[in-house]
């Protein structure tokens, strides 16, 4: 086995002078018997595809602009390898003897049983580079995980236990509502067929469909959002948004949008909305990307409320012309949308869809909207708590969350186990049962006192199943 | 849709907050402007509607 060493210099300089310098490269071994070369980075094993041969050498080196070779994990072809970094020694020779490999967690982009093989047989000097190691640098060796700024973007968090909703503004699946105007928008969760994911290998359990019906004022409009906290989010930053989606019938477009909302409280800035584009659906599922350039917040005023301003991501399914200009004229569209698979992130590529393990998107999700409500069945300890009550005649608790909430303002249910009903609470003392409703007061970000009165006595044991919900939305 | 709640307590100052009718998903709102639920209410009030006052047996 024979090394070659092969490097794209970040940054665009014209010759490799300072050892301090950041250097992106790959070491590969050539068998000279079967002509292919391997990536020799231990553990790595990725299949790649070659668009371009260069050679490289000390006197020739890689420029951040130059036209050379991508290479992309198991036909992802939005997905360019980086693999590690290196420096040039004092003397001007690449330091090929300390190759850093960047994240553990980027490589494990790649499956490790991918085939081990990086096929150059039809290039003489067996020297290779990898463009995308320079020029794409920034936009994954920082992020390797939590790429994706939209919680929940697969749809698999439905602490609500949430169906369907026709009103305006409702939330359903964790951290997504849909909002409208005019005509019926009915938002509902539907089921994959097992089996049958919007795309091969991302098998999931659940998707959202949005139906608008009726639709036809020039006011009228279909919209499929989620905010995401902090209007610093990716200012001035080249975002990527994708997601798969279909309709039911012809080919509707779907407007992209990202709304930059400074808050409540004081004197915010406007909104500041802007386009990124729109894409065309098909009647079956099919995965589209909008690249766009969210703009700077220089000179903004953020809302004196805490935690209160965002980035709403957009998904419009239908505006009439009232909306002409702000969405490039959509349209009314009365159709059926579905969406899965949601992702926003930082760059010019739409990245392999993101799937954290759903214990952090759960809570993610719970900084939002949190809940102990197990509904109508009997026996449930978790809630059933055996107190008594105080010298006002009141069941006191307090209540501490499984996540600290974004604010201190949110707004607190309570529900009777034995009905389901809100806002009211099933107590119990000897010989008496009453369903106050219960008061939740004294908030911090990490619980609320809560308690009930209306028992009619004091110092007596009580039974209580205080269940409750938070929301915390934006 | 909505009530209005004055929350009395010995030897602690009376506030007031916001229920939503059990029907609307029920919930004990804030009047902080940046609370969701209260901006809602806050629309709904200048569509010209007035909150009833919450009597505590209405949903027992």
């Amino acid at each position: 086995m024979a090394n070659e060493q092969f490097f794209s210099r970040h940054g665009g300089a014209t010759s490799p002078t300072s050892a301090n310098s950041i250097y992106l490269g790959v070491v590969l071994n050539v068998n000279e018997e079967t002509g292919k070369t391997v990536v020799n980075v231990p553990q790595l094993q990725i299949k790649m595809s070659i668009e371009r041969v260069v050679n490289v050498s000390k006197t020739n080196p890689l420029q951040v602009n130059d036209k050379v070779i991508v290479g992309y994990l198991d036909g992802h072809l939005s997905t360019p390898v980086i693999l590690g970094r290196a420096t040039y020694r004092d003397d001007g020779a690449l330091d090929v003897a300390h190759i850093e490999p960047l994240s553990p967690l980027l490589i494990g982009l790649a499956a490790l049983d991918q085939v081990p093989i990086l096929d150059i047989s039809a290039n003489s000097t067996k020297k290779v580079a990898i463009e995308a190691l320079a020029r794409e640098m920034p936009q994954f060796a920082p992020q390797t995980m939590f790429r994706n700024a939209i919680i929940n973007g697969d749809f698999r968090i439905n602490q609500r236990g949430w169906s369907s909703s026709t009103a305006s503004t409702t939330y359903g699946f964790d951290r997504w509502k849909a909002f409208n105007s005019g005509g019926t928008v009915t938002m509902s969760s539907q089921s994959f067929t097992v089996g049958s994911p919007a795309a091969t290998g991302y098998e999931a359990e659940k998707f959202v469909r949005l139906v608008s019906a009726s639709q036809s004022a020039s006011g009228d409009y279909a919209v499929l959002q989620q905010p995401v906290e902090d209007a610093r989010t990716f200012a001035n930053a080249t975002i990527t948004i994708s997601f798969w989606a279909k309709a039911s019938s012809g080919t509707p477009k779907v407007a992209v949008e990202v709304a930059q909302v400074f808050g409540t409280g004081g004197s915010p800035s406007a909104d500041v909305n802007t386009l990124g584009g729109q894409v065309t659906l098909s009647t079956s599922w099919a995965r589209y990307s909008v690249t766009m350039s969210v703009p700077s917040i220089s000179g903004k005023t953020f809302g004196s409320s805490l935690n209160s301003s965002s980035l709403n991501v957009n998904l419009w399914t239908s505006a009439g012309s009232t909306f002409n200009s702000r969405l490039n004229s959509i349209g009314i569209q009365n159709n059926t949308f579905d969406f899965w698979g949601v992702q926003v992130e930082r760059g010019s590529y739409a990245t392999p869809f993101e799937r954290r393990p759903i214990g952090t998107e759960l809570a993610l999700c719970q900084r939002y909207y949190e809940t102990v409500n197990t509904g109508t069945a009997w026996n449930t300890p978790y809630v059933n708590i055996t107190g008594s009550t105080n010298g006002f005649s009141e069941f006191i608790t307090y209540i501490k969350f499984a996540v600290a909430k974004r604010t201190t303002s949110y707004t607190m249910t309570g529900y009777r186990y034995d009905t389901g009903g809100s806002n009211a609470w099933w107590l119990n003392r000897s010989g008496y049962s009453w369903t106050p409703t219960p008061v939740f007061d004294i908030k911090t970000i990490n619980g609320c006192r809560a308690y009930a009165g209306g028992a009619g006595a004091t110092w007596v044991a009580v039974e209580a199943f205080p269940l409750w919900s938070c929301s915390d939305e934006l | 849709m909505y009530f209005i709640r004055t929350i009395s307590r010995p030897n602690e100052p009376t506030y007031t907050v916001i229920m939503r009718d059990a029907a609307y998903g029920g919930g004990q709102i804030p009047m902080d402007e940046a609370n969701a639920d209260y901006r809602a209410y806050l629309s709904w009030v200048a569509e010209g509607n007035t909150a009833d006052v919450w009597e505590e047996s209405s949903n027992s």
